[in-house]
């Protein structure tokens, strides 16, 4: 057996440690990106086989944390891809209107960036009263900087851009006040936000959704775990609701391609076919 | 005399003390300033040191490293050149290994510029096999060549095969060499590494070392001086066997090294122990001090050390000097190497930004292969072009950034990179070209090589720069460390001298009392100051400190200090008894005010008799101003750091002015090493979290290129599969193709064999009729008439034999493509006077009438084939007399008459002639109509044989009819004769395609209409009023005409009838709606203009009637009302006139439209616009609709009758759509059907959830409501649902029985998710239980308290405001809830989680989506228990 083989099998006997003590099934993750990231922890460590971390998978929390943040790759920011939330107001919001309570979902939430821009999206719009956003991840320690709505002051005039881009209609300043050196999102958008641990590995469904903001998670993902989390995903739409994905991201390999159209093509906005 | 004397034994006694003191004191401050500057100096050369052992090793370690690296590259490219095809590639890689070879060199020289002796022959060792090997690498590379040119000219395979051998077995010698080599310099790192290890704990038991003889110095008893000592002896020892085994691993120059430090280090070891004495000494001193304090007060002998205290002053200004000048080296090394770190930091930033550019080129280039279109293509190639110039821009910052070793890297990059831009246009070129499959081929193959090339010297560069990073960061907090500890012997000698000096005061004041109080009360400041200062606070908490200390020591009132900020700012940072005031500013700018300007000309600035409102102080006496002010300047060498500002009620001394200024000098440096270390810090924390940042983007980007990666690869995959199946699709085509032409070949065939065949059989045949007629003539008279009849059957018998072989020969004829058409001008009258002549005989032979009829209108002659028209003619005419006994036959020439509707099929042409020929013979059937133009087919078995004939003659004549490319229709009722008429175009445009033989499909349909038509148009004439109410029975099939037209309602009668119904029929509206409400019908018919009550009020009055909503109506109208009329719910609108297409194709309609599968709508809508747009949205689905326009009419509807669906608006005249749901819902006889509310009004949280009870569907009423109303209906139409709804009432017969224990028990459903509360509360009522409903935990508190009838809680887990444990938490925290039964219901599918819902409180625990069974199973299991203890 070459050594790349039993590095594969070393990382497998790990992932099946991690899986077995504390229920995370990092099984099905796109084997490249879990590569590295499995190296990554070895590297800090200062250990020099995959192997060597199981007994610390097994006894130490601390070292169990730490890799669970090492697995969720927290890249956001407001209003990014800023054309996917004009077209989310252009051609979205008139449908969800109708609606007399709208659910929405932030799956993978991470740092809450994106969760915040759709609440600014439809306090705008007039909406979020009406509206109730979930917002979740798996990873407990984005989840609670999520939850404080702090954002460092120096990436505010990157959004504040973004946020024209996105079709803003006021100014990005009414949504946050300064503090030291961070801002915090206004109150009032906080409101209506739920966050919630959920994992898209393990858990199901725990609500009717109008819409499922999904950007860049799947991708982590091999085939048979994005399609397991398209089927979630599915299973929790209203007959008619929206799903968005990452613009990098696409419906057409997926077991569920038949359940959707195509809303938006380019901002990869599917809209769930009525359910028959 | 006692008296006396002793003050003299007290002198002589005090003197001797004091002389000692004086000369303890010098030794002391001589001994302190020895370690100040050796011991500093001493060690920080030996840090030094060892940090520079340190970074070489690791430097080394790098480089060996890179060289492995290298080595494999060449080892790789080795083995590539022996199985490259050609001898470009095998160039290309004979050029990587000269490349790598001579990087290799450079860091081989590097490494050894680097080493000590003994590394310097392994290094030598090294280079000798290289060179060995590049020599075996150049053999490969012939041999290869050879290889190649050996293939090409094909000449012989062995030789081929040795020289491939050879050059492997070279390769394989060489790679075990460089095995070899790099074990041993594995080993070599390993001990490299050992010493990188030894070294810092050296370091750090120096450190530790140091602390704690600073300790010592500091320290006030001697049991804490000991501890010290012994701590620091130990620490010595560990040193020391550091020592001995770093001396172990090290070679003959870094022992020299070592040796130096063991001298500087045995150097401080005796400073070290002297000052232990001393300090020891000195904590005696300080004892003693008190002692001679309270002598000196009594102001004996004060000349005493007049001497002493002139010198020790010498001597401590002295210290002084020198600490300063260590001091200020300290703080410039401390700044230099901020920058740096900076600039490293920088660094790594811009080569980790190019990593990502890069990815994301990369990653546009594929997207871009994945693009279809021209303008997608544009959006990437424009992307790519950014991040092009991004990146150079980037590479260009990095350049000034860089230093020797990565400018080489960066040079290195630049190659790779251009090498991949240029690949990367290609695959642009070709994408654009759409040559995909090229520029993939590219895109993963060379350019990613390339790619991952230029990647993989920026990461070089990255993990470089992080190590130097690394190491700035050591020298950083190094450099820190050392100053800080500067400052503190700088303070700890001024306590010291404070002490000493303290004691010379004493003194001194024997002179001088004033003065030497004045020194003293600044040295003890002084001291109080370093004390302040010297504990490592932070910025802020340094700032407020020295403000709050200087202020209180000033006996100042009031005070602020400004620190410098990096823009030429000054903000301030702490403040002492000053809250705030409208003049004094936060941040002030040089220049600006007294502080600015103070700052501005670094000099101190008084102020006094200030305005009464300058500054006002709060204090709880009342409000007191300040009158006096001082501005001092912090300078730093030639900088001003920061400024204080100090207010008083009193003007300040001299003194009090000398003080501030002397410690202004130690704030100075102080607050610099602060901002100093602050800035270190917050660097250390940035460029942490920016470099997690960008691996996190890195991570992203890598990640979302593999997806795309893989994407590509199934697009390649699919492409294939796609490509296979043209393949087999073409393979298939290809046989079609030859076995149609098989097909086409064997139908020639056939008709061919036929031709021929009947020429056989004719030739025979003929003689036989021949000699059958003239033996019928009996010219001999010899027969019987037996025989002569015999001989007469004989002749007809081949008569008809030949009758049929003659048609079969047309048939195949035609059907051989064998017959061509003529066209020449064919007079019509000559025509018909021909037939007449050859009919005329027939006529009257069989006693019937036959008539010609030239109507006015026609043409006097037609184009056309006039043998082909004359032999259809003739079949019609034969076929006519042959079916006709008694009346007539007519032959009927004229022009077609677009305005009556001929149901002509196929022909559009104005300009038609009519040929007809009519018999009153037997008709044909409707069902058979469409046969007898079939070959071999008549109206049945059986007439073949009374009337004779071939039955081929209709087929010729159809077959002939489209070569002329006319039409033939058919009109016939059985027993009513029948007419067959020949349209044919006057000016004949026949194409080739007009000659093509129809296929039997579409005949079939043309002549099926034409019968129907005929139907319709040729009735029996029957009274108004006789419809079939007479007749009717359960189960008939109705349809009701309201039509007041008595004509047009007596054909629309027989349309109805002809379709299998029964028909009711009225003349006006009323009559229609009495009808209507008396039978169950099946449809409705309805002219809109009718007398009375119109056609529009028929349908609001049916539509409003519960037992007649649901029939389809049809409205049939000659007014153009179509807008309004089907807004108003009906199924369909016809224009009057109508065709007999459309009115049969209405009737087909209302047939299909089954009565229990049209879904009926209830609409309850006080809006008569919005009633009409509803119904207008629905048009053309099968739905129908009932309205309701007030909550009355509503509940009766809904009590009276099933619906399907129910629209409701929620504002209603009578009373809201709550009040109606309410209302029905109490009768326990009616189950609601789904219930979609379409309201105006945006609702409340309450009404969201009371509506949840009935309703999910809830549509607010805006631009796109039509569109989801459309859809909820159709959801609710088709989903189980709407089935499951006929058996809610079974399910409600069934509850006495099995669901009793559920029946009027109260439970609480807790969730915020409509779809849930829906669902899962009809489901609950269903079996009978109260259920009441709270959106989230607080509302359920809320309930709970309210309702003591609450048994049981169903909680939601995920929910606002409120979530499902705390709430649980909470409901076990009330006493009278502690048994309460609490089902948790999760999305949650991990057994922890089951756990936390157990922990929280709950009684048992559900995962969604929630199957029913089983929660009713739990709650059979917990409200049984409920009962069980409740009873």
């Amino acid at each position: 057996m070459d050594k790349a083989k039993i590095n594969e099998l070393e990382v497998d006997l790990f992932l099946e440690a991690i899986f077995k003590r504390w229920g995370y099934d990092f099984r099905s993750y796109a084997r490249a990106s879990l590569n590295r990231r499995v190296a990554l922890r070895l590297s800090i460590t200062g250990l020099e086989r995959v192997s060597e971390m199981i007994p610390l998978a097994l006894h130490d929390q601390t070292f169990f944390e730490s890799f669970l943040a090492d697995m969720s790759v927290t890249v956001t920011e407001m209003f990014r891809d800023p054309s996917v939330f004009k077209k989310i107001r252009e051609t979205v919001i008139p449908k969800l209107r109708t609606y007399s309570r709208i659910n929405i979902w932030h799956a993978g939430c991470a740092t809450g960036a994106e969760v915040y821009s759709m609440a600014i999206l439809l306090q705008e719009e007039g909406l979020l009263e009406r509206c109730r956003i979930y917002a979740t991840d798996y990873n407990n320690r984005s989840l609670s900087s999520a939850k404080k709505a702090v954002f460092p002051i120096n990436l505010i005039e990157t959004y504040s851009e973004n946020y024209i881009k996105a079709g803003g209609k006021s100014s990005f300043s009414d949504y946050y006040q300064v503090g030291y050196d961070s801002a915090c999102m206004v109150k009032a958008l906080r409101n209506r936000i739920t966050f919630a641990n959920h994992n898209l590995i393990n858990d199901g469904v725990f609500a009717e959704m109008n819409l499922v903001m999904c950007r860049n998670v799947m991708i982590y993902f091999d085939r048979d775990l994005q399609n397991r989390t398209l089927r979630l995903f599915s299973d929790s739409l209203v007959s008619r609701g929206f799903l968005v994905l990452g613009t990098q991201e696409s419906l057409s390999y997926s077991d569920c391609n038949h359940e959707y159209e195509s809303f938006e093509h380019k901002e990869r906005i599917y809209r769930r076919l009525a359910h028959v | 005399m006692m008296t006396l004397r002793e003050p003299k034994v007290m002198n002589k006694s005090l003197r001797s003390i004091s002389t000692k003191l004086a000369m303890a004191s010098a030794a002391l401050i001589i001994a302190i300033l020895s370690i100040g500057t050796v011991g500093i100096n001493a060690l920080s050369t030996l840090e030094r040191n060892v940090n520079q052992i340190v970074n070489v090793s690791v430097k080394k370690l790098q480089l060996g490293e890179r060289i492995q690296q290298d080595l494999l590259k060449m080892t790789r490219a080795g083995k590539n050149i022996i199985t490259a095809p050609s001898e470009d590639q095998m160039d290309g890689y004979a050029a990587l290994i000269e490349q790598t070879h001579s990087n290799l060199i450079q860091r081989l020289d590097l490494i050894q510029a680097l080493s000590e002796q003994e590394d310097s022959d392994a290094i030598n060792k090294f280079r000798q096999k290289l060179t060995e090997y590049m020599a075996v690498d150049n053999k490969v590379l012939e041999y290869s060549r050879l290889n190649s040119n050996v293939q090409a000219k094909n000449i012989s395979a062995t030789s081929a095969r040795k020289a491939f051998d050879n050059a492997e077995a070279a390769l394989r010698n060489i790679v075990t060499v460089n095995e070899k080599i790099a074990e041993s310099y594995k080993e070599q790192s390993a001990g490299a590494q050992l010493k990188v290890v030894h070294g810092t704990q050296i370091k750090n038991d120096m450190l530790l070392i140091l602390r704690a003889e600073r300790n010592i110095i500091l320290s006030t008893n001697v049991e804490e001086m000991r501890e010290y000592a012994d701590r620091i002896e130990a620490l010595q020892i560990d040193l020391f066997s550091n020592l001995t085994s770093l001396r172990k691993l090290t070679t003959e120059d870094g022992t020299s090294k070592l040796d130096k430090f063991t001298r500087t280090w045995d150097r401080w070891s005796d400073v070290y122990s002297r000052v232990l004495e001393l300090a020891l000494l000195n904590s005696n001193l300080r004892a003693n001090n008190n002692q001679v304090r309270e002598l000196s007060r009594e102001n004996i002998n004060r000349r005493a050390f007049d001497l002493a205290a002139g010198e020790g002053r010498q001597l401590a200004d002295e210290a002084g000097l020198q600490m300063d000048i260590i001091v200020k080296r300290n703080v410039e090394l401390s700044t230099q190497s901020t920058e740096l770190l900076a600039m490293a930091n920088d660094r790594l930033l811009v080569a980790s930004r190019m990593i990502q550019d890069m990815l994301a080129i990369h990653r546009a280039a594929k997207s871009l292969i994945l693009e279809k279109t021209q303008a997608g293509m544009d959006v990437f190639s424009d992307s790519i072009e950014r991040f092009k110039v991004d990146l150079q821009a980037k590479l260009n910052r990095l350049k000034t950034l860089a230093g020797g070793d990565e400018l080489y890297e960066l040079e290195l990059f630049e190659q790779s990179w251009s090498n991949f831009l240029a690949v990367n246009e290609q695959v642009l070129v070709l994408s654009r070209q759409n040559s995909n499959q090229f520029a993939l081929d590219l895109t993963t193959g060379k350019g990613r090589e390339l790619a991952d090339q230029a990647e993989a010297i920026i990461s070089d560069l990255v993990a470089e720069s992080e190590s130097s990073l690394a190491t700035e960061r050591d020298q950083s907090s190094r450099v820190y460390d050392e100053s800080i500890l500067v400052i503190l012997v700088t303070l700890t000698l001024s306590t010291i001298m404070g002490g000493g000096f303290s004691f010379l005061m004493i003194h001194m004041n024997i002179r001088s009392t004033e003065k030497n109080d004045q020194a003293h009360w600044i040295k003890t400041g002084q001291a109080e100051m370093a004390d302040v200062m010297g504990g490592g606070l932070k910025l802020d908490e340094l700032s407020r400190s020295i403000i709050t200390t200087l202020a209180k020591y000033l006996g100042a009132s009031v005070g602020v200090i400004y620190l410098a900020n990096d823009d030429d700012t000054y903000t301030q940072t702490g403040s002492y008894a000053f809250s705030s005031h409208k003049y004094a500013s936060k941040t002030i700018k040089a220049g600006e005010g007294t502080v600015g300007q103070a700052i501005l000309d670094a000099n101190t600035i008084m102020v006094s008799e200030l305005p009464d409102d300058y500054i006002e102080i709060n204090s709880g006496l009342g409000e007191a101003v300040p009158r006096h002010l001082m501005v001092v300047p912090l300078r730093l060498e030639d900088s001003v750091t920061g400024a204080v500002e100090i207010g008083s009620f009193e003007p300040f001394t001299a003194l009090q002015i000398e003080f501030a200024e002397l410690v202004s000098d130690a704030i100075a440096i102080a607050v610099r090493a602060g901002q100093n270390q602050e800035r270190v810090s917050r660097l250390l924390e940035e460029s942490q979290t920016q470099s997690e940042e960008l691996l996190a983007q890195q991570e992203e980007l890598r990640s979302s290129n593999e997806e795309l990666q893989e994407k590509t690869e199934s697009l390649e995959k699919q492409k294939t599969e796609i490509e296979e199946n043209n393949v087999s699709i073409m393979q298939a085509q290809t046989e079609l193709e030859e076995k149609a032409h098989e097909l086409e070949l064997s139908s020639t065939y056939k008709s061919q064999f036929l031709a021929n065949m009947s020429h056989e059989l004719r030739t025979p045949l003929n003689s036989m009729l021949l000699l059958s007629k003239s033996l019928m003539a009996d010219r001999n008279g010899n027969l019987h008439d037996e025989q002569i009849e015999d001989a007469k059957i004989i002749y007809e018998g081949g008569q008809a034999l030949l009758n049929l072989i003659n048609d079969i020969m047309d048939l195949s004829k035609i059907e051989a493509g064998m017959l061509t058409v003529i066209d020449e001008l064919v007079e019509l009258e000559p025509l018909s006077a021909g037939l007449q002549r050859l009919f005329d005989p027939v006529a009257t032979s069989k006693n019937l009438k036959f008539e010609v009829d030239i109507t006015d209108t026609a043409p006097e002659s037609i184009n056309t084939d006039g043998q082909r028209l004359e032999q259809i003619l003739k079949n019609f005419l034969s076929n006519a007399f042959k079916f006709t006994k008694t009346g007539k036959v007519i032959l009927r020439i004229s022009l077609h008459d677009p305005s009556t509707d001929s149901g002509l099929n196929k022909l559009n042409n104005k300009d038609l002639l009519v040929i007809s020929v009519i018999d009153t013979g037997i008709g044909i059937p409707r069902n058979k109509q469409q046969l007898v133009f079939d070959a071999f087919e008549q109206v049945d078995g059986t007439t073949s044989r009374k009337h004779g004939g071939t039955g081929l003659g209709l087929s010729i004549s159809r077959e002939l009819t489209d070569l002329l490319g006319g039409e033939i229709l058919l009109k016939s009722n059985e027993g009513e004769g029948s007419s067959f008429s020949l349209y044919l175009p006057l000016n004949a445009e026949r194409g080739s395609e007009t000659k093509e033989i129809q296929s039997a499909g579409q005949q079939q349909t043309s002549t099926a209409r034409s019968g129907l038509v005929t139907s319709a148009l040729e009735l029996r004439p029957t009274p108004y009023i006789t419809d079939d109410r007479n007749q009717i029975v359960e189960g008939d099939q109705t349809i009701l005409i309201i039509e007041d037209d008595r004509d047009f309602a007596e054909a629309l009668m027989d349309m109805v009838r002809s379709s299998g119904y029964k028909c009711l029929a009225a003349a006006d509206g009323r009559s229609g709606l009495y009808l209507a409400t008396q039978f169950q019908l099946r449809g409705i018919l309805l002219d809109m203009g009718l007398p009375g009550m119109d056609g529009l009020e028929v349908i609001r009055r049916l539509k409003y009637q519960a037992r007649t909503a649901r029939a389809p109506i049809y409205v049939i109208s000659g007014y153009d009302r179509e807008g309004e009329v089907v807004a108003s719910g009906v199924t369909g609108y016809l224009q009057k006139p109508a065709t007999k297409e459309d009115i049969e194709s209405a009737l087909s309609d209302i047939g299909r439209l089954s009565l229990e599968n049209i879904p009926l709508i209830l609409v309850i809508e006080d809006n008569q616009d919005t009633q009409r747009a509803i119904a207008s949205l629905f048009r053309g689905s099968n739905t129908e609709f009932a309205f309701a326009s007030n909550g009355k009419d509503a509940c009766t509807y809904i009590e009276s009758q099933q619906f399907d669906c129910i629209i409701l608006d929620l504002k209603l005249p009578d009373m809201s759509g709550f009040d109606i749901l309410k209302k029905v819902s109490w009768n326990s006889e009616v189950v609601l059907p789904p219930i979609i509310i379409y309201t105006g009004r945006q609702l409340t949280d309450e009404e969201n959830v009371y509506l949840a009870k009935f309703t999910s569907s809830i549509i607010v009423k805006g631009p796109e409501s039509p569109e989801r109303l459309i859809d909820e209906v159709a959801m609710f139409l088709h989903s189980d649902l709407a089935k499951g709804q006929s058996e809610g009432k079974q399910q409600v017969g069934m509850l006495h029985n099995d669901d009793i224990l559920f029946r009027d028990r109260t439970i609480l459903l807790v969730d915020d998710d409509m779809r849930n509360l829906y669902a899962l509360s009809r489901e609950l009522q269903q079996l009978g239980l109260d259920v009441l409903i709270a959106e989230n935990g607080q509302v359920a508190l809320d309930k709970l308290n309210e309702n003591p009838s609450i048994e049981l809680v169903l909680m939601d887990i995920m929910m606002p405001v409120m979530d499902g444990y705390q709430a649980m938490r909470k409901i076990r925290g009330i006493s009278k809830f502690s048994e309460l039964p609490v089902i948790a219901l999760t999305a949650k599918a991990m057994p922890e989680d089951r756990a936390f819902c157990i922990d929280a409180g709950a009684s048992e625990y559900i995962t969604k989506p929630i199957n029913v069974e089983i929660l009713k199973s739990m709650l059979r299991v917990w409200l049984f228990e409920r009962i069980e203890f409740g009873g």
